[in-house]
C-alpha cells in the first residue's frame, strides 16, 4: 500500500516540479528580455501611475500564468506582447472612463494634425508626450500595432502578434508614418537646430 | 524632414524612455495573484450578498405577506434572484487575469471578447429582467386588487408606481440594447479588418 502511495506521490511530483520550474524560468527570461518594453507598453495604455502599476502587475500575473500552456509554437516575444495586449485591452475596454472617451482612427489624426501641432518645440520630453497623446487615443487595433511599431517589430512579427493580415498592417504602417511625420516634422527640424 | 527620419525619431523617444525593466519575484508574482483573486473574490461576492440581502426583504415580505397573491409575487422574486445569481455565477462573474490571453491573436482575442459581452447585454431581458417580471407583476396585482377597496386614488398609485417600475426595466433595457449595438459595429468594423 505504503508502495502504491509512494509511487503515485513520486509520479505526480516527477510531473509536477519540473512544469512549475520550467514556468517560472520562462517568466524570468521574459522579464528580463521584454520587462522594459511591458513597462513602455502599459505607458500606451495608463495615463496615470497607479492604474498603470495596477495594469503592469496584472500583466505579469497573466504572463506568469500563461506559461503553464506555453508549447513554443511561437517566439517568446510573441507569445509575451499577445498576453500583455491582450491583458491590456481587456482592461481598457472595462474602464468605464476609457470607454466613455471616443477612440480616434490613425485616418483621422492624419487630418486632425494642426497648425497648433506643429509649432516649434524642442526636447524628447515634448515629443515623448506628444507620441503617448497619440498613441492613447488610438482603438485598440491600431494602438498594438503603433506600439509594436515603436518597439521596432517589423510588419511580419506584428502581423503575427496581432492576427492582421500583413497587408493591413503594411497600410496601418504607411499610415503611422505618415501621422508621424505630420505631428513630429516640428521637434525633428527643433532638434537638427 | 523625411517620414524616415521622423519614424526614427519617434522608435528613438519612444524605446528611449526611462523606465524600470521590473521582473517580479516568484514570491510577489503568487501574492498578486492571490491578490487578484481576492478582489474578484470581493467584487463577486458584494453582488451575491446584494442578491442576498433583496432575497431576505422579499422573504420577510413573503412572511408578513397579506393574502396569497402577495406572498406568491415575494416567493417568485426570490427564485427571480436566484435565476440571476445563477447566471453571474456560470457566465458573467468578473474573472483573474486569463492564461487563454496567450493562445488567441490580439484580433482573435478582441473578437471573443466583444462577442461575450455582447451576448451578456443581448440577453439582458431573458436573464436579468425577465425573471423579475412575473414577481413584480404578480406583486403590483396584489396591490391593486388591495387598493380597489380603497377607491380609485389608491389605484392610481399602484398603476403609477408600476409605470415607474416599467419604465425602469424598459430603460435599463434600452441602455443594454444600445450598448450591444456599439459593440456589435466595434464587431463589424473587427470584421473589416481580418
Amino acid at each position: 500500500m505504503l508502495a502504491v502511495v509512494g509511487f503515485w506521490i513520486g509520479l505526480v511530483l516527477g510531473v509536477v516540479a519540473p512544469e512549475r520550474e520550467r514556468r517560472e524560468q520562462l517568466y524570468q527570461q521574459a522579464s528580463e528580455e521584454h520587462g522594459a518594453a511591458l513597462e513602455r507598453l502599459a505607458r500606451g495604455y495608463e495615463r496615470h501611475d497607479d492604474r498603470r502599476r495596477d495594469l503592469l502587475q496584472e500583466i505579469h500575473v497573466a504572463l506568469w500564468r500563461s506559461f503553464a500552456g506555453f508549447d513554443g509554437r511561437c517566439s517568446l516575444r510573441t507569445w509575451v506582447y499577445r498576453v500583455a495586449h491582450n491583458v491590456a485591452t481587456s482592461r481598457v475596454a472595462q474602464d468605464r472612463r476609457a470607454r466613455a472617451r471616443p477612440f480616434v482612427q490613425l485616418s483621422e489624426l492624419e487630418v486632425l494634425a494642426s497648425a497648433d501641432d506643429t509649432e516649434a518645440q524642442v526636447g524628447e520630453r515634448r515629443a515623448l508626450e506628444r507620441l503617448l497623446g497619440l498613441v492613447q487615443q488610438l482603438p485598440p487595433l491600431e494602438r498594438q500595432v503603433m506600439l509594436l511599431y515603436l518597439e521596432g517589430l517589423d510588419a511580419a512579427s506584428i502581423a503575427e502578434v496581432t492576427g492582421l493580415s500583413s497587408a493591413n498592417v503594411a497600410t496601418k504602417i504607411h499610415r503611422i508614418k505618415r501621422v508621424l511625420a505630420q505631428h513630429f516634422e516640428s521637434d525633428a527640424d527643433g532638434s537638427e537646430r | 524632414m523625411s517620414m524616415d527620419a521622423t519614424e526614427q525619431l519617434a522608435r528613438t523617444v519612444w524605446q528611449g524612455q526611462a523606465v524600470e525593466a521590473r521582473a517580479f519575484s516568484q514570491r510577489e508574482i503568487r501574492a498578486m495573484y492571490e491578490s487578484f483573486n481576492r478582489r474578484i473574490w470581493w467584487r463577486n461576492g458584494r453582488e451575491y450578498a446584494a442578491a442576498a440581502v433583496a432575497s431576505a426583504a422579499f422573504g420577510w415580505g413573503a412572511w408578513q405577506a397579506q393574502g396569497a397573491v402577495q406572498r406568491a409575487g415575494h416567493l417568485l422574486l426570490i427564485a427571480a434572484m436566484a435565476i440571476i445569481v445563477l447566471r453571474l455565477w456560470t457566465r458573467g462573474a468578473a474573472r483573474a487575469p486569463t492564461a487563454l490571453a496567450a493562445e488567441q491573436s490580439c484580433l482573435e482575442y478582441h473578437r471573443s471578447e466583444l462577442r461575450r459581452q455582447r451576448a451578456l447585454l443581448q440577453s439582458v431581458w431573458r436573464w436579468y429582467l425577465g425573471p423579475l417580471l412575473p414577481g413584480l407583476a404578480v406583486l403590483y396585482a396584489a396591490h391593486a386588487l388591495k387598493a380597489a377597496q380603497h377607491g380609485a386614488g389608491a389605484l392610481l398609485v399602484v398603476a403609477l408606481g408600476a409605470g415607474v417600475t416599467v419604465a425602469v426595466l424598459v430603460g435599463i433595457g434600452v441602455s443594454n440594447q444600445r450598448a450591444a449595438s456599439r459593440l456589435g459595429a466595434q464587431l463589424a468594423a473587427l470584421e473589416a479588418e481580418s
